[in-house]
């Protein structure tokens, strides 16, 4: 479970996140919708305890980001969309296994991980290239398995399909409708509407660090009079042009 | 911290740095074969210059004495002129303790360099750096992982370099001295080469941890190596400036000053001197800087702005 309670982070003079309140469930994907620079990214990295928050908390798997924070990364995993940040010098399967260990895994527990996600991911050929050498896909999907080595209670994913083609986009989903049924609590951002629509029970619009909208797509749609999400997202961001 | 993240960071940064051919080939094995080659065309070149102007000399006085007399210095021709070797055992020394304290001080203070660019600004740029951070170990483990592959580093490329001019000694013993003379007769106080040896290691911490600071603030990979070039200027203006300093003339403050530390307890080493007075004060103030550097880097690792500014 993942719980922000006034969630706030300033920088200088600027507030980048401003006093978010939700809570997603266990076995639920939520959806964080928002423009570039609406505060997605420093409220996921808030919760993944590489900023601090100037006031208010978070809980995830019940644990506090500013008082544990070691107990929060180690059930969490997290992933940038975009780049995705492998050591190019190491083999996928090095880069994998380095975060299994850093997450205090036994090799031979990552070992049998790195096989099960090589099956799910279709990574078997290349696990023992160098990052370096692979297709921007190929590295998307390694990153993707090192960020969920440790079978993390809780996803983080920073617009996770971004840059994949059409079938390994569908391998991403399909992989996270695995993760809710297996009871994982899923918070991703994304500004890719079909894709929100397709995967989310409950979304949450913000926009300028605030929270403007919460609920499921039907509810928002109902709620605000609006035909399609896209519609409703444009109607909070777009000032209603 | 945890030892277990630390050592798992450090496995991994000097498996990573060992497959990057460029570091390892500039910071290990370049020194191993320049050193010798610079030695030998250098000591080769003042060997012969030497001889030449010995000769010429020779010739001149020689051709004044001989018209004093009054007697034609065409006579000469049959002349045969010989070289003697007026240098005694000792005498090269001279020259390795102006060029060697200088040039290892130097080397463990910027030997980190290469490691210490792609080990935070380098992840930065790659975006390497945030998934890291967003793992279990601390920010403190992590650091120190990084930390010690620098020193390991630093003090690589000075025993690189060693060995070169070592390669250098065996192919030509009178490289090193560059024709100057023999190098020997060394009395080694094992005090004096252990406090000696200690100030050098301390040394290379202080600077791993300045490097390490440098590299977090830098926003990019190029940035960083911008800043840390200037560092290298820092560390060569005192090198340069107490080249010619000999053992006796070591002032007391030189032992107080990062790299002058260095440079000066090699100096008493090659001299045959010591001063444990000097040597003490370097080991105490060498701790304080390395405690502080680390200090430094740690505040610096801790400190968001700088950490996620790009």
């Amino acid at each position: 479970m993942l719980e922000l309670k006034g969630l706030t982070k300033r920088f200088g003079n600027i507030t980048a996140v401003d006093s978010l309140s939700f809570t997603v469930q266990r076995g639920e994907i939520f959806g964080l919708l928002g423009e570039n620079g609406a505060g997605k990214t420093t409220t996921l990295r808030m919760l993944a305890t590489m900023l601090k928050p100037t006031s208010g908390t978070a809980l995830l798997a019940g644990f506090d980001v500013v008082r544990s924070p070691e107990e929060v990364r180690r059930r969490v995993g997290f992933l940038f969309g975009g780049e995705s940040g492998l050591y190019d010098r190491l083999t996928v399967y090095e880069n994998i296994q380095y975060f299994g260990e850093l997450n205090d895994m036994p090799l031979s527990a990552i070992k049998k991980r790195i096989d099960e996600l090589a099956d799910i991911f279709d990574m078997k050929d290349f696990l023992n290239k160098r990052a370096g050498k692979l297709s921007k896909g190929m590295r998307q999907k390694a990153s993707f398995a090192r960020a969920i080595i440790h079978n993390p209670d809780v996803l983080l994913l920073d617009e996770p399909t971004s840059g994949l083609d059409v079938g390994a986009m569908r391998e991403v989903q399909a992989f996270l409708k695995d993760q809710k049924e297996k009871g994982k609590t899923i918070l991703f951002s994304s500004h890719t509407m079909s894709e929100v629509e397709k995967l989310c029970d409950r979304i949450a619009v913000i926009h300028k660090g605030s929270l403007v909208a919460i609920g499921s797509t039907e509810e928002l749609l109902e709620k605000y009079g609006a035909k399609t999400l896209e519609d409703l997202f444009m109607g909070f961001v777009g000032g209603g042009k | 911290m945890n030892w277990k993240h630390v050592m798992i960071v450090f496995k991994k940064e000097l498996k990573d740095i060992v497959r990057d051919r460029k570091t390892l080939f500039s910071s290990i094995i370049l020194p191993i074969f320049l050193m010798p080659l610079l030695f030998l065309l250098i000591g080769g070149g003042t060997e012969k210059m030497s001889e030449e102007m010995t000769t010429e000399l020779n010739e001149s006085i020689a051709v004044k004495r001989l018209e004093a007399m009054g007697i034609n210095p065409e006579i000469l021709t049959p002349v045969v002129v010989e070289t003697e070797n007026i240098s005694r055992t000792g005498d090269g020394n001279l020259l390795l303790m102006m060029v060697l304290p200088m040039l290892i001080a130097m080397l463990v203070a910027v030997g980190g360099i290469p490691a210490a660019t792609d080990l935070v600004a380098g992840e930065k740029e790659r975006m390497t750096f945030e998934p890291l951070l967003a793992t279990r170990p601390s920010r403190m483990s992590i650091l120190m992982g990084k930390y010690l592959t620098i020193n390991l580093f630093s003090l690589a490329s000075v025993i690189s370099t060693l060995t070169g001019m070592l390669l250098a000694f065996v192919i030509k013993p009178d490289s090193l001295s560059m024709g100057m003379g023999e190098i020997g007769g060394f009395t080694l106080d094992a005090g004096t080469v252990i406090l000696c040896l200690i100030v050098t290691i301390l040394l290379g911490m202080t600077f791993s941890g300045i490097q390490l600071t440098i590299s977090t603030y830098a926003r990019s990979f190029k940035e960083g190596q911008t800043y840390l070039s200037l560092l290298m200027f820092v560390v060569i203006i005192p090198a340069y400036a107490t080249m010619m300093v000999m053992p006796n003339d070591i002032q007391l403050y030189m032992y107080l000053i990062p790299v002058l530390n260095t440079i000066s307890a090699f100096k008493l080493v090659l001299g045959g001197l010591t001063n444990y007075t000097g040597l003490i004060l370097a080991t105490v103030t060498s701790l304080v800087y390395v405690v502080l550097s680390l200090m430094i880097a740690a505040a610096m690792f801790r400190n968001e702005k700088y950490l996620f500014r790009s």
